[in-house]
């Protein structure tokens, strides 16, 4: 993909707008308006590891490994810090995995004639050869997030009925940027909380 | 003198009544029935006189209806004229045309924030502006905004012994909007003293006001002091997301950032070293001597002393004008407090 360049930022007068994140199979380059592009790449980043509550030390040293660069832009250095942060919410936050491992990450369930079909950001396999998938959003609390997270669930789900049948247990869908508002997605549709609430209510 | 308010139905009765008597009596009426009267009523003999030449108090009608309306023709021109109330007022009709105070109250009331962003900068500042501007966080601590800000008014550097403009790192509650933690500083706002501002924000012990536990978010643009390794560390050591706003999106930064307005207005200006204060013929600010100007000691003592006063008086307008520290107090739903042994490992 060829990246588009930024105008007026810092990020630009860096010289920065031709760095890919490595590894990266559709996050394209950084863009200063899209502050946590990298917190997927983190993630994955620290499931290959095999992290289970890492501190914040350790999750600055894994943001060095995945080859963005030592961040010298102010851009980059909010970039480390919300990727940091969503990716410390993930691990620490939210339930850890014990019974399951890394089946794949960004994982295109379907095609379609537009070649644009569902993908899931990772899949899971449990211990008992169930499959699960999780759903990451780490940037702001939109408020067309929860429209556009329904629908996005919901093909979602079906795609992996149709691929995995009685094998999929459903999705997780992890809200980063409020763990309190993350949530199960089971294969019949109904949801349930990932976390009771701080205040106590069940949306 | 305070007197209290009479019963206006007893006050119309009774002057109408000394009324009539005094038209049977030919205008002779008594003096004794007057000072009487007057002594029932609670109100001065003048005044019970004047009401009775007027033949009897007549209680004032409550107004029908005291706010104006905005006809539909006027929502169409708000978008007409991309919400220039100036506008608006001249293309009203001039039969049925207002002040210019009317209408700018009625828009202000009636066209919300969101719908202005919305005519003036489109759909996206729109969706901006509702979740950073407009939303009312319920809970105390569900947002804690930070900011440094470089205060307009001189001090003396305490080593270069130059008159210098101080800077303050403020944290604030996005519910109750009192300021939970500060630090200050003459020179600009290292990592440092922005993670100080952050623990006593959260520490409890602080003598700002009686705010204290851990927030649900924080929220910040992205300065270096902001984004430094010690602050990322700290907000991992307590698991709170960080939101940062975008570069350039100052309003972004919503509560925090229009306090530095206020500081401006409340605290800059009144301040005897104000520093946008006199200029000289080439826009230049002439500078004091620095030997009459406060220490950086003095400013800070002053400037918590005013950062006090605000969360204790001042009235917050979306809480019904009650004080932070009164919201604070009021919230039945605190937020849950630190282990002391870990701000003492954090502190060490």
């Amino acid at each position: 993909m060829e990246p588009r360049p930024v105008k007026g930022s810092l990020f630009a007068a860096a010289g920065a707008n031709t760095i890919d994140v490595s590894g990266s199979t559709i996050l394209g380059p950084l863009e200063p308006t899209r502050l946590g592009q990298s917190a997927h790449e983190l993630i994955y980043l620290g499931h290959r590891r095999g992290l289970h509550n890492p501190s914040g030390e350790e999750l600055l040293e894994l943001w060095k490994e995945l080859g963005i660069g030592e961040p010298q832009p102010i851009y980059w250095l909010a970039e480390r810090q919300v990727a940091v942060s969503r990716a410390d919410t993930y691990f620490n936050v939210l339930p850890t995995l014990t019974q399951a491992s890394l089946l794949a990450t960004e994982l295109p369930l379907a095609e379609t004639s537009t070649g644009a079909g569902p993908r899931a950001d990772a899949a899971f396999e449990t211990s008992g050869n169930g499959v699960f998938l999780e759903e990451y959003k780490t940037g702001r609390l939109e408020i067309t997030l929860a429209v556009t997270l329904d629908s996005q669930l919901e093909r979602l789900r079906l795609a992996a009925i149709k691929r995995w049948g009685d094998r999929f247990l459903g999705i997780r869908a992890c809200l980063l940027m409020a763990p309190a508002r993350s949530f199960w997605v089971y294969s019949d549709g109904t949801r349930h909380h990932l976390l009771d609430p701080p205040w106590g209510v069940n949306q | 003198m305070n007197r209290a308010v009479p019963d206006p139905d007893l006050r119309a009765a009774l002057t109408r009544m000394l009324y009539e008597e005094k038209q049977l009596l030919e205008g002779r009426l008594p003096h004794g029935r007057v000072a009487a009267a007057a002594e029932l009523l609670g109100l001065s003999r003048k005044q019970v006189s004047r009401d009775i030449a007027a033949g009897g108090y007549m209680p004032a009608k409550p107004r029908e209806s005291s706010a104006y309306e905005l006809p539909d023709l006027v929502h169409d021109l708000v978008w007409q004229t991309q919400h220039n109330i100036a506008a608006i007022h001249r293309r009203i009709p001039e039969a049925e045309r207002p002040s210019y105070a009317t209408v700018h109250r009625a828009v202000k009331r009636e066209i919300s924030r969101a719908t202005k962003l919305d005519i003036t900068h489109g759909t996206a500042e729109r969706r901006q502006g509702e979740l950073m501007l407009l939303r009312e966080y319920e809970r105390p601590f569900e947002l804690l905004a930070a900011d440094e800000h470089e205060v307009s008014a001189w001090i003396r550097h305490p080593i270069k012994k130059v008159p210098v403009k101080p800077w303050v790192a403020l944290v604030r509650d996005g519910c109750c909007g009192g300021i939970a933690g500060a630090s200050g500083s003459p020179d600009p706002i290292t990592a440092e003293l922005f993670n100080g501002a952050l623990l006593e924000a959260i520490s409890g012990e602080s003598d700002l006001g009686p705010f204290g536990g851990l927030p649900e978010a924080f929220q910040w643009d992205q300065a270096a002091c902001h984004t430094a390794n010690r602050t990322t560390l700290l907000v991992c050591r307590f698991h709170i997301p960080v939101f940062i706003s975008d570069g350039y999106h100052p309003h972004q930064n919503g509560i925090i950032e229009s306090f530095n307005n206020y500081i401006e207005l409340d605290y800059a200006r009144c301040h005897p070293f104000y520093a946008d204060g006199a200029e000289d013929l080439r826009g230049d600010p002439i500078l004091p001597h620095p030997d009459a100007l406060p220490s950086f000691d003095e400013f800070w003592a002053e400037f918590r002393a005013w950062l006090r006063d605000y969360n204790h008086t001042f009235p917050q307008r979306r809480r019904g004008k009650k004080s932070a520290v009164a919201i604070w107090n009021d919230s039945k739903d605190k937020p849950t407090p630190i282990d002391p042994l870990v701000l003492q490992e954090l502190a060490a």
